[in-house]
């Protein structure tokens, strides 16, 4: 996570982690799973709507693809910790250059599906090669 | 659904202080916004 990071610093970018969550949870799972990143939270999911991220249903919440990305993450040694909020939501990422525009988008079509940390770097990457130089 | 996050579509969210921040005050320049599931 630490490398991921110093990477997407090194090519001018930031990171800015969203989550519906209450923002008391915030500061728990930030220590729990060491993030370095900008957390805030967007509890009326206007952002979420904003984005188009959708929603999941029990069947794509259990299947294979996702039960198999859990099985991996628990062997290595994660382990879920409970929630009482809305498993259905679902997450997506995004990169957007200096001037707000969206350069990559993945809304993710269940759990597990989310885009490789290199992709978003590579998509990072791109927007600072094609900056004009300046001098 | 959007292309671009314009000055129009600019998001208040809450940081862990129980803050309201701006998106435009917190992306400066080039950023991946990460939006999660349930924290679990």
């Amino acid at each position: 996570m630490r490398r991921i990071h110093d990477a997407i610093l090194a090519a001018g970018g930031s990171v800015l982690v969203i989550t519906f969550e209450p923002p008391e949870r915030i500061p728990f799972y930030v220590e729990a799973h060491g993030w370095p990143f900008a957390v805030v939270s967007d509890p009326t999911r206007a952002a979420y709507q904003a984005f188009g991220l959708g929603s999941a249903g029990w069947v794509t919440l259990f299947g294979p693809r996702v039960v198999l990305e859990y099985l991996g993450l628990m062997a290595k040694g994660y382990r879920p910790m409970g929630s009482d909020s809305d498993v259905h939501q679902l997450g997506g990422d995004f990169v957007i250059d200096a001037d707000r525009r969206i350069v990559f988008a993945h809304r993710s079509n269940d759990p597990a599906d989310r885009p490789a940390a290199e992709e978003l770097l590579r998509a990072l990457r791109s927007i600072s090669s094609s900056r004009p130089c300046e001098g | 659904m959007l292309n671009t996050v314009n000055r129009t579509s600019d998001f208040a969210f809450i940081d862990a202080s129980g803050a309201t921040v701006r998106l435009f005050d917190m992306t400066k320049g080039p950023t991946i916004l990460i939006f999660l599931r349930h924290l679990a």
